[in-house]
Parts: structure tokens; C-alpha cells; sequence
């Protein structure tokens, strides 16, 4: 008899095999779905989260893990219906115009996404025309913006300008991060939120929601 | 305006390992580990590595006042293309977060290798004109405006001649691009440092590279100054910098055998140094290379090694006679008259040479510059103005074309044992052996000997053993390379020896069947394929020889070993005899070639004796029982840490004499309570028992019987046997005279016996070195017959009756 419990370690140690298989057992099973991701695939997900947030665990396992848990939900994923994918809250995230950096902004997408959103990732050089456009095709609950340059730095303060006259800046709560971005600059520019890596970025974007 | 497109492309794994936070210790790191040569691989096929530097007057206009205070500018660009990034990008959109992760962190390091070779460029130029340079400025840092960028990118004319562009943001795009510059005069010298992160304020940039020490070494020779990172382990530094040390147990911290005195600087010995190493030695400041991280300048005193009294592994016979490497080199200068117009320059070459040579593609397109004037980048590799140049040809084909001043070729020879892996760097054109490196096969860990390996790939299937050899076998090799500094495009030839099981786990063929009787092989011929076929890695480009063996049990390191020992052209009776645990004996003359292998099992590999131990630093080797005193002597001199084969070899026969044991291996009576006990320090006992003699007769009957089993068959007696060579690693330890005074080799050879050393890899190095070698080896082979002793009608009379001493 496969539990939850199997699933949460599988995750936890990064292993897909094991995780594939006892979703696969659970599902045959007659298990809830949804039940499979949250008490499973995400009850790990989440212990991982943490120590990752501790520094118990480190980048390469935490990847691992992030991709033994989607394996898991693209297992589930076909019997639940759209509506109901069970999801904290909703991200876009994209690098600012000029800049092309995106190994940063990939690393906090996956954080968030494992952390249980649903993040869109608009990629890079993305002009403040394309984060409004994005706004309005996806209806996020939260923006998120990297840039890794000084100068393309500006290009976030830009953007939220153009999303106040656009009038869609009390739509989305916006986050910013990246190597010279800092809480100051954060506040200057009128962001939400800002933080220094992936793991706290995650923690960030849930602290968002709930106030 | 220089541009350069060869660059020398090593990433440094310990770095990257280290910036994506995979730890030693981490319990994924072997799946990293196992990711990272493919991730690598695609990395290399992905990147286009360009560099370009200008130097000019100082431009009045350069916008970096500081630079106006030199006469000269010097604006770099270096770039990997765009095609690495995307691809790093993909990897996250598919889910394949390590992947890319690990793709984008090495392309970055290639990016910087390549940034300070392209420094080294400058450097050689800017020589020649008696100029010095300052370190690296690039913009971005500190108080250098990231607008240079486009300066730079301006002045060398970076997007016509890389295809290097620039955003709005002063962002190079491709992302894997790095512009700076540097200053240039005549009034300073060379700066030593390049990029200098010490003025950065990124403090925990895992990045970093100037967190370098300072490492002095002593040894006998002199003093030695390195510079090193504080992220490696002294060991890992020593190697590199091709220092040699003794590391039995391959870093692991625990044979204590790599120990170093640290003269100057500070190290607090680690819990594993405090168990392993005496209390003495921790208070004279010795300690493990292993072990030790050095975080601050040291100085460090390395133990001699004592070389004198064994010879290594790893040593093999030479041959002086004539030689014809199998990769020639030829003069296109001496054709050249002969290239008239008209035809094909391939066509003309062949007419040239009178030949009918096959052209690799690599080849055809190195020609096609020697009448293609201008490619796009003037500086690429282009024989347009070379008088002569050099074709470098195997076999049929031409493999590749060269500069006269950059030829060399290299071989690789291999010999993969159950226990230890040799490898040997050829330069074939000089035809000398430029180094040897020798690890342990980490297959061990699936079990010690060749059934219990096959039996995991029953139970387990293959991959894992086959891309442990491949991994290991790829690791010596880049050892080895790396530390002579040779690049792996030199390399145009491997040739592997190594038992059947061995060879058979390399290629991935299945082996069980060498384990059931009747024996079955899959194949034993001589084999070549693609480097890239067999070690799933595109590296090196070069054609690699598997060397054939004969049966199951004779495998292609006796028959490298015939070859070294001229078994195709003997012309007298001799024998080849490899000790260990499938002893193996050859016996051979003009016409014919006997092989016989004998289950001698793992008694003379140390294995099952109980306080047994290989043919390593601090095994006892040789034992000397007089009346109530033993003496021995150890590998390297060390402390002793068991006793291997030549050392219970050299026991038992010491006890003979002394009548401690009896001729049926029976021990007196005053032993038969407690065992001989040779060595005791503290808790530390090392002893030989009553059942290690029983299981040292079975080994030595099972040999014995062999030889003269075959030398029966052969139908000759021991008189006319001219010489007799000891193969293997125990060979060259062991003491004749106790061999045959405990009857393992016959009295009567006592005169003929030679040790041969590793013969195997001797094979290989004269397959590399030989053009007419396939033939001879294929001669043995097929002069060879292999015979099932243990088929034999009166086998087991002998065996019975050699179990006495
Ligand atoms: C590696 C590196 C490079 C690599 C490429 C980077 C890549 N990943 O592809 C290479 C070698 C190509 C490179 C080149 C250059 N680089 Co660079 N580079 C770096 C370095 C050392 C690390 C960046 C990195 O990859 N970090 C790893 C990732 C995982 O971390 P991250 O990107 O910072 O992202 C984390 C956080 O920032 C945060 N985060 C990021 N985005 C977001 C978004 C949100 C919403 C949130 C909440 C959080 C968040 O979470 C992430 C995960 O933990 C930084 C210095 C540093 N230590 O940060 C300089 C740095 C970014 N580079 C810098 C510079 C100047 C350059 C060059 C201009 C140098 C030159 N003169 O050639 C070039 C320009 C390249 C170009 N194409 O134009 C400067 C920029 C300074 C400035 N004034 O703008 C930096 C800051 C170094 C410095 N000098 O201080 N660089
Ligand atoms: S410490 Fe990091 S960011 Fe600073 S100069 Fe060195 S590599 Fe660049
Ligand atoms: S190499 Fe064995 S302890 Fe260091």
C-alpha cells in the first residue's frame, strides 16, 4: 500500500522513479487526485522549501526534487479538471527590457512554482508593453521582474510607470530581485517586495497573498 | 586586430561543482557527478568560442579617463554565441533545472578560461613590442561605467567580426559575452594578476577567484611556489600540479597514507586525521593531503618517496628497436612541387605520395585553406601562407592537417585490471613514454574480483560497471594529459589492453557468459571504433584499439603482454606467467603459443588472507622468521598495514625453513594455539593463521600444477625452457627464491626467471608505437591454443599432490 507519506520522501530525495511510481499506484488505486498533490507532491515540496531555506538542503537537490514533484503532477494533472488545479496564487515573471539575463529569474520561477503557484515565465527582455500585455492575458496575482544590470535596473522602475498609466498597477503586486537590486531600491521604485535569492522569494510572494 | 578561435578548453569540474552548491557530501553529487560529462559534452558541441583584442594609441575620446594615463589601449572581446543560452533555456522550460543549471555554470567558466587565454594572447603580442599591461577593467565594476561596453565592442569592431551585438541597456547580446580592456605602456611591467576580484565588495561571490593561496612545497628537489584555490584539498593540488604522492585509497581519508608535514601555517587536524594518523605525527605536524583545505598560506614538506627497493605497477619494458608509430606524420613540403594546378588538392596529394589515403572531414576543411585565402576572420586557422605543413595520417586515412611548428601526436595506451587501471602517454612522434598515471579501478566497488563484478551485471545490468570504467579510464587520461600539458586534439590514438571481463564491461557487451561453462566470448578479435562510441564522450577524436584476446580466461592484457615479450618472433622456449587471481600461463616457441589459466583465486592479491592487503604503500612484503625474531620490510617503507602476497609468499617460506609449518602446511605446536603474529603496535596486530596457509596452498597448487600441466602438454621439460617472465603487479615484489622454496615455481627455472613488470601496458605502448603490430599480434593469437587444465585427465593427481610444500 502506497501513502502519501512515500510520495513526500520521494520528493524529498529527488527520486522520479519512485515518485512516478507510487502517483501511478495511488491513482490506480482510486486515490483523490488532488489529494495526491497536496498531502504528497507538495507536502514534500514543502519540507524541501524549508531546509532549502535553512541551508539543510542546496541548489542541485532542491532541482531534483522540483523535478521528481512535477513528474508526479503531470501524472495527476489529466484527472483534474482545469479549474480546479489546486494553486496559491498566480505569477508572471520575465527579465526587464535590454537585459538577458535568466538563469536568476529561472531559479526563483521554479522555487515559486514548486512552492505551489502557478507561474508563467515570459522570459527574457521583456518591455513594460509586455508585462502590461501579460497582466492582462493572465491575470496574475503577483509581477515579477529581474534584471542583472544597473542600467537595465531602471527599466523596472520604467515599467511600473507605464503600468500605473496604463492603469493596471493595483491589479498585480510587483516583486523585483537580481545581483544590484536592492530592498531600498525596491521601495524608491514603489515594488511590493524584493528579495535576495530564490528561497526567500518564494516565502515573499506567499507573505504577498496573504496580506 | 587579432581574432582567435582555438582556444584550450578545460573546465575546471571542482569549480563548478563548488558555485552550484554540489558538495562531496551532498546525496546527490553522484548524479550530478554522473549528468555533469554529458551536460559538458553538449556544452562543448553548443559553444563557438571567438575571441578578438585591438591594440591602438589611447583613443583621446575613450570615455575611461584612468586608461589615458598609458599610451596604449587594449580592448577584448570574448564570446560563446548565442546557441549555449537558448539551450540553457530550453533545459528550465522542459523541467530540466540541473541540466541547465549545470550547462550555463560551465559554459560561464569556459567563458572566463577563455578570457584570460585571451589575455595570454595579448600578452605575447604586446611583448613583442615592449610593452607591460595592467590587470583587467571591465565595465561594471565598481567605478567603470557598464556603458564601456559599447566602446569596446566599437573599437573591435565586435558585431562585424563576432556577431557580438548590444541592447539598449549596455547588455552584450550573446548573453555569454564579456567585453573589457586593458592599459598598455612601456613603463610598466606585466601585471600579474589578470581580473581582480580582491577590490570587489561581493565578498561571498562564489565566483571569487582571488580566494588563492599560496602553497610552498619541499621535496627533495628544491622548493616549489603554487598557486592554488582554497576550495581544493592539497592532494587535488599536488596532482594537478603533477607532484607525485602515494594515494592508495584515492583521497578517500582513509588509508593515511598521503601524508605531508606542514612546516609553515596553521591546520587543525580533522577527526579522520586524529583517528588515523599517531599522536606523535599530529604533534610533529603531519598530516593528510586528503583531508587538508588549505584556507591561508602553507608550507609543506613532502615524505620522500622510497622508489628504490620495488618497482610500481605501472612500469613496463621499452623496447629500443626500430620503431614505426601507427600514426605517421608527413611533409606536404615534399610533395609540394608535384601540387600543379588542375585536380583535386586531395587527388594531388595522393598522386604525391603514390598512395590512396582517405580524407577525415576535420582534414578536408584544414586544406581547403591552404588555397582559400580569407575566410571570414583572417586569423582562423589557415595554411594560406604556410611553405609546408604536416598531414597527419593513420593507417589509410589522413586524420588531420597541421602547422609544422604545432605538430605533435600523442597516444594513449590503457591497461584496465580487475584491480588497478595504468595509463601511459605516448609521444608517438618522439616515440616516448611521457607519463604513466595509475588509479584504482573504482568498479571495486561492485565487488573484488571478475565473477563477482559479472555476477552484479546479472543481478544489476551493465551500465552502471561500464560507465564506472569509462569514467575512470576518462579521469587518467585527463590526469595524465593535464599534467604534461598536452591538449586532447593531439591525441590520435588509444589502445586498451585489459582482461576479457574487463574489455567486455568497457564495451558494454554482456559478460555472463565468460563466467558459465563452456566459456562462451562474444568476440576476441583485435576491434577499433570511435573514441566516441566507446566512451560515450566526444573529448577526444581519435580511433581506439581494443587489443584481442584469446579466450575467456586469456584475455588482451597476457596477449599485450606476448606481444611485449615478442611472442610472434621467439626463438627459443619461453613462458609467460601472470600471478594473480586467474593465474595465467603462456608457454610458447617459434611455432606454437600454449595458454592455460589457472583459479589460482585472490590468495596472492592479498584477498582472502586475513590480515591481507594488495600490493600497496605499507604492505608487508617481505618476511624473515629467524628463531623467535620476524623482520619485514614494507611498500614505500611505511607503517605496515597488512601483509600482501609476496609478503605471505615470503612468510610461509621463512617458516618452512625455521619448521614453524610442516610440509603438509601444518604449523608447529607452540602456534597452533595463537598465529604468528608479525607486527603489533598498540591495538594494531597484523598476523598470519592456520587458514591463511590452507588458502595460500590452494593458490599455489592451482598455479604450479598449471605450469607444469602445460609444460607437459607442451611437450618439452623444464631444461628447455630458455625464459621465463613474471607478469602483474605482484610479479615485481615478489621474492623468487621463497616462490620456488614454497614450490609455487618449479627449483629448476630458478636461473630463467625474469620479472616482466607490467607487461600488458608494455603491449599497448608497443601497439601504439608499431604500425606492423596488428599483424604480430594477430600472429600470436592465432598461434595460440588455449587449453582447460582442469579438463585434464591427471589434473587433479597434481593438484592434490602439489597442495605439499
Ligand atoms: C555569472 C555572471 C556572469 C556570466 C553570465 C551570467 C549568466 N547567468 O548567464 C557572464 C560571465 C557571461 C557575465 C558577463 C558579464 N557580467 Co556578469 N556576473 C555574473 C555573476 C558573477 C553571477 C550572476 C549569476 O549567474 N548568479 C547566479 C544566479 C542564480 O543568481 P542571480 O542571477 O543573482 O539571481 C538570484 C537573485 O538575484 C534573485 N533574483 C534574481 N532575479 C529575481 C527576480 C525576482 C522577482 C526576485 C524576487 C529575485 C530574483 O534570486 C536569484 C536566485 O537566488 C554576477 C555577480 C554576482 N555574484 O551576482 C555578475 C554581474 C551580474 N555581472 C556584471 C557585469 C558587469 C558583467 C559584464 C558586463 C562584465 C564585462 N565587462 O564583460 C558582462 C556582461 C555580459 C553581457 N552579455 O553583457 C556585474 C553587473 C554590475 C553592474 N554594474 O551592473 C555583476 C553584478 C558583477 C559585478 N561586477 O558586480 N556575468
Ligand atoms: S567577486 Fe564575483 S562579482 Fe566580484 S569581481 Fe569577482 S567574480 Fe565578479
Ligand atoms: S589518500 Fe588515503 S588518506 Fe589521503
Amino acid at each position: 500500500m502506497t501513502c502519501f507519506n512515500t510520495i513526500a520522501e520521494g520528493v524529498i530525495k529527488g527520486n522520479e522513479k519512485l515518485v512516478r511510481q507510487n502517483v501511478q499506484e495511488l491513482i490506480d488505486e482510486g486515490s483523490n487526485p488532488l489529494e495526491i498533490i497536496n498531502q504528497g507532491l507538495m507536502a514534500g515540496m514543502n519540507v524541501v522549501g524549508a531546509r532549502f531555506k535553512k541551508g539543510d538542503m542546496f541548489v542541485p537537490e532542491v532541482m531534483m526534487a522540483a523535478r521528481a514533484m512535477n513528474s508526479g503532477i503531470s501524472l495527476v494533472k489529466p484527472l483534474i479538471n482545469d479549474g480546479d488545479m489546486p494553486s496559491v496564487g498566480k505569477v508572471v515573471i520575465g527579465t526587464v527590457k535590454e537585459d538577458l539575463h535568466d538563469i536568476g529569474k529561472n531559479l526563483v520561477a521554479m522555487m515559486v512554482e514548486s512552492a505551489g503557484f502557478n507561474v508563467i515565465n515570459i522570459g527574457i527582455d521583456i518591455s513594460p508593453e509586455k508585462f502590461a500585455e501579460a497582466i492582462k492575458e493572465h491575470k496574475p496575482d503577483i509581477l515579477g521582474m529581474s534584471a542583472m544590470l544597473t542600467t537595465t535596473m531602471m527599466q523596472m522602475k520604467q515599467t511600473i510607470e507605464y503600468l500605473k498609466n496604463e492603469g493596471l498597477r493595483d491589479k498585480v503586486k510587483i516583486i523585483i530581485g537580481g545581483a544590484p537590486v536592492t530592498q531600498q531600491f525596491a521601495e524608491e521604485i514603489g515594488a511590493d517586495g524584493y528579495s535576495v535569492d530564490a528561497s526567500s522569494a518564494a516565502e515573499l510572494c506567499k507573505k504577498l497573498l496573504c496580506a | 586586430m587579432v581574432i582567435i578561435e582555438n582556444f584550450d578548453i578545460r573546465v575546471d569540474k571542482d569549480r563548478v561543482f563548488n558555485i552550484i552548491d554540489c558538495k562531496k557530501d551532498s546525496p546527490v553529487y553522484d548524479k550530478v557527478d554522473n549528468l555533469y560529462r554529458e551536460v559538458l559534452n553538449k556544452g562543448l558541441r553548443l559553444i563557438e568560442p571567438k575571441g578578438i583584442f585591438r591594440l591602438e594609441k589611447t583613443p583621446f575620446n575613450f570615455s575611461y579617463e584612468a586608461v589615458k594615463g598609458y599610451s596604449h589601449l587594449v580592448s577584448c572581446l570574448v564570446t560563446l554565441g548565442e546557441e549555449v543560452s537558448l539551450a540553457v533555456s530550453k533545459d528550465f522550460e522542459s523541467g530540466y533545472y540541473l541540466e541547465g543549471l549545470l550547462l550555463d555554470t560551465i559554459s560561464d567558466e569556459i567563458l572566463s578560461k577563455i578570457g584570460q587565454q585571451l589575455r595570454d594572447k595579448v600578452i605575447n603580442y604586446i611583448k613583442t613590442l615592449d610593452l607591460g599591461l595592467t590587470c583587467r577593467m571591465s565595465p561594471g565594476d565598481k567605478d567603470i561605467p557598464i556603458e564601456i561596453q559599447r566602446d569596446i565592442l566599437f573599437r573591435v569592431s565586435g558585431k562585424e567580426k563576432l556577431g557580438v551585438d548590444i541592447t539598449d541597456g549596455y547588455m552584450l547580446n550573446p548573453l555569454k559575452s564579456l567585453a573589457y580592456f586593458y592599459g598598455a605602456d612601456e613603463k610598466i611591467q606585466v601585471s600579474p594578476i589578470d581580473h581582480d576580484c580582491s577590490k570587489c565588495n561581493r565578498i561571498d561571490c562564489k565566483f571569487r577567484r582571488d580566494n588563492d593561496i599560496n602553497l610552498s612545497i619541499l621535496t627533495e628537489d628544491g622548493e616549489q611556489l603554487i598557486k592554488a584555490s582554497n576550495q581544493k584539498n592539497i592532494l587535488e593540488i599536488l596532482i594537478e600540479n603533477g607532484i607525485k604522492i602515494e594515494v592508495p585509497c584515492s583521497g578517500n581519508g582513509t588509508c593515511g597514507k598521503c601524508k605531508v608535514e606542514i612546516v609553515e601555517g596553521n591546520s587543525q587536524p580533522t577527526q579522520n586525521e586524529m583517528s588515523i594518523l599517531s599522536e606523535d605525527e599530529i604533534n610533529n605536524n603531519i598530516r593528510l593531503a586528503c583531508l587538508i583545505y588549505p584556507k591561508e598560506n602553507l608550507k609543506i614538506k613532502l615524505e620522500s618517496l622510497d622508489y628504490a627497493d620495488f618497482h610500481i605497477l605501472s612500469d613496463y619494458r621499452e623496447k629500443s628497436s626500430v620503431r614505426m608509430p601507427t600514426v605517421e606524420v608527413k611533409s606536404i613540403g615534399a610533395v609540394k612541387g608535384k601540387l600543379c594546378e588542375q585536380r583535386s588538392l586531395t587527388h594531388k596529394i595522393n598522386e604525391g605520395f603514390s598512395q590512396d589515403y582517405e580524407f577525415s572531414l576535420k582534414a578536408l576543411q584544414k586544406l581547403a585553406t591552404s588555397v582559400n585565402r580569407d575566410f571570414k576572420y583572417a586569423q582562423k586557422f589557415s595554411l594560406y601562407e604556410e611553405e609546408e605543413y604536416n598531414l597527419i595520417i593513420y593507417k589509410n586515412e589522413i586524420l588531420d592537417v597541421c602547422k609544422v611548428k604545432d605538430t605533435s601526436v600523442f597516444g594513449i595506451a590503457v591497461d584496465i585490471g580487475t584491480t588497478t587501471i595504468a595509463i601511459a602517454l605516448i609521444d608517438i612522434l618522439n616515440c616516448k613514454t611521457l607519463g604513466i598515471h595509475t588509479i584504482l579501478n573504482s568498479q571495486r566497488q561492485y565487488g573484488a574480483d571478475v565473477i563477482s563484478r559479472i555476477q552484479y551485471s546479472v543481478d544489476n545490468g551493465l551500465q552502471a560497471l561500464t560507465n564506472c570504467i569509462r569514467k575512470d579510464v576518462l579521469e587518467a587520461i585527463e590526469k595524465v594529459c593535464f599534467s604534461n600539458g598536452v591538449d586532447f586534439k593531439k591525441i590520435y590514438n588509444v589502445t586498451i589492453a585489459g582482461n576479457t571481463t574487463m574489455v567486455y564491461l568497457l564495451l558494454g557487451i554482456p559478460p555472463q557468459s565468460l563466467a558459465l561453462s563452456p566459456f562462451t566470448t562474444t568476440t576476441t578479435s583485435l576491434l577499433e571504433y570511435d573514441f566516441r562510441e566507446v566512451f560515450n564522450d566526444e573529448s577526444i577524436d581519435c580511433k581506439v584499439n581494443i587489443l584481442p584476446c584469446i579466450s575467456a580466461y586469456i584475455g588482451a592484457d597476457i596477449v599485450s603482454g606476448m606481444l611485449n615479450y615478442n611472442f610472434d618472433d621467439l626463438r627459443s622456449i619461453t613462458m609467460l606467467i601472470d600471478i594473480g587471481t586467474n593465474g595465467e600461463v603462456v608457454i610458447g616457441d617459434r611455432d606454437k603459443i600454449y595458454c592455460a589459466s589457472t583459479a589460482a583465486g585472490p590468495a596472492f592479491e592479498g584477498a582472502n588472507i586475513r590480515d591481507g592487503i594488495g600490493s600497496i604503500k605499507g604492505a608487508i612484503y617481505s618476511v624473515q622468521i629467524k628463531e623467535e625474531d620476524i623482520s619485514f620490510k614494507t611498500l614505500g617503507g611505511e607503517k605496515p598495514i597488512g601483509i600482501c602476497g609476496s609478503g605471505v609468499i615470503d612468510l610461509v617460506a621463512s617458516a618452512l625453513k625455521g619448521d614453524i609449518i610442516d610440509n603438509t602446511g601444518r604449523f608447529n605446536k607452540k602456534y597452533q594455539e595463537s598465529p604468528i603474529e608479525i607486527f603489533r603496535e598498540n591495538d594494531k596486530r597484523i598476523c598470519f593463521y592456520q587458514k591463511d596457509i590452507r588458502e595460500l596452498q590452494l593458490a599455489k597448487s592451482a598455479l604450479r600444477s598449471g605450469i607444469d600441466a602445460l609444460i607437459k602438454k607442451f611437450d618439452c621439460s623444464y631444461d628447455d625452457i630458455e625464459t621465463v617472465y613474471l607478469a602483474g603487479g605482484f610479479g615485481n615484489n615478489l621474492r623468487v627464491e621463497s616462490a620456488i622454496d614454497i614450490g609455487l615455481l618449479p627449483e629448476e627455472l630458478r636461473e630463467k626467471i625474469k620479472l616482466a613488470g607490467n607487461s600488458s601496458l608494455g603491449g599497448a605502448v608497443d601497439f601504439l608505437l608499431n604500425k606492423k603490430a596488428s599483424e604480430r599480434i594477430n600472429n600470436i593469437v592465432s598461434k595460440s591454443v588455449y587449453y582447460e587444465l582442469s579438463l585434464e585427465a591427471d589434473f587433479s593427481n597434481l593438484f592434490i599432490e602439489n597442495m605439499l610444500f
